[in-house]
């Protein structure tokens, strides 16, 4: 089991190269859920203060 | 025939009307999420761990499974805006301006997606990070363009005078897609020619292309959540001030 899973991670020395191409999907993609969420809290807590 | 036109274009501009598409799209939301969660990882999967090594790269090809998918979205998402950007030029139809400046950011994250994953995967096969090849230097001028189209959009505070300068923009810009597509013909280029294409046989065994199909899916698929969520926020900030938003979206908040 365990030297399966080393063998998925270091896939034959490369497994640098395409494990940091998958961390740069998930951070990208990270960012552009965050981005509208922040978008929205913003406006959120304007309209907050405004009332109160 | 003309009556069943002007039908589809006044349900159109009605679904598009802002707290319409608001509340559409909070019912579509939740399915959208589920669906890409589902088909995203079940293409990452099967391309990552169970798709065969490749005899000559070995295991490095698997970048494949996200670098085509996000070149693709690259490319796609541009043509996109460019028929938003003619549909707000032509018919001033105010949500396909919303849509234009929605999609520019996730556009360009995938362009450099594309651009950074075929940087490394250019090492190990190449030789080198980069080389200014007529593939790589004409999607490097793509990210600039989507750049160029935040930037714009950014400046211009009066957003309906943003939404038409951006639309000429993506309009022209439009021209670099072809160029894009065919560069590894027209040049003699390092980079490999198209993977595959709508009108001939894919150049890969079918079970190694199979999960590409998935991955590209799943990309789509997550372009589709990225933007309408992309949108709905900026629905709300450019109505912030009107009542449906504090009736509709604030309520629903608290």
């Amino acid at each position: 089991m365990i030297e399966q899973i080393s063998a998925i991670i270091h896939m034959d020395g490369n497994g640098l190269y395409v494990w940091s191409c998958f961390l740069l999907l998930i951070l990208i993609i990270g960012i552009n859920i965050y981005m509208p969420i922040r978008k929205l809290k913003k406006v959120n807590k304007e309209s907050q203060s405004k009332t109160q | 025939m003309n009556k069943m036109w002007n039908y589809i274009k006044d349900w159109f501009i009605e679904m598009g009307s802002p707290p319409l598409f608001f509340k559409w799209s909070s019912k579509v939301l939740p399915w959208l999420i589920f669906t890409t969660i589902i088909i995203f990882a079940l293409g990452l999967t099967w391309g990552l761990f169970y798709s065969p090594t490749d005899y000559k790269q070995g295991d490095v090809y698997r970048i494949i499974y996200i670098h085509v998918p996000s070149a693709i979205l690259g490319q796609s998402i541009f043509m996109f805006m460019a028929v938003c950007g003619f549909i707000t030029m032509v018919w001033r139809v105010k949500i396909s301006g919303m849509l234009l400046k929605a999609a520019a950011p996730i556009g360009a994250s995938f362009t450099l997606l594309a651009l950074l994953t075929g940087s490394i995967w250019g090492k190990p096969t190449w030789g080198t990070w980069w080389v200014w090849d007529a593939r790589l230097t004409s999607t490097l001028i793509l990210f600039f363009i989507y750049a160029a189209i935040i930037g714009l959009h950014s400046s211009i505070d009066d957003k309906s005078k943003a939404d038409r300068a951006i639309s000429i923009l993506s309009i022209v810009g439009i021209a670099i897609i072809p160029i894009i597509k065919k560069s590894v013909d027209w040049w003699q280029t390092l980079h490999q020619p198209s993977t595959f294409s709508l009108t001939s046989a894919p150049s890969m065994t079918p079970d190694m292309y199979q999960p590409l199909l998935v991955c590209v899916l799943g990309f789509y698929l997550m372009f589709a959540l990225l933007l309408t969520m992309n949108l709905r926020a900026e629905v709300i900030v450019r109505e912030k001030n009107k009542s449906w938003v504090s009736k509709q979206y604030l309520s629903e908040d608290k």
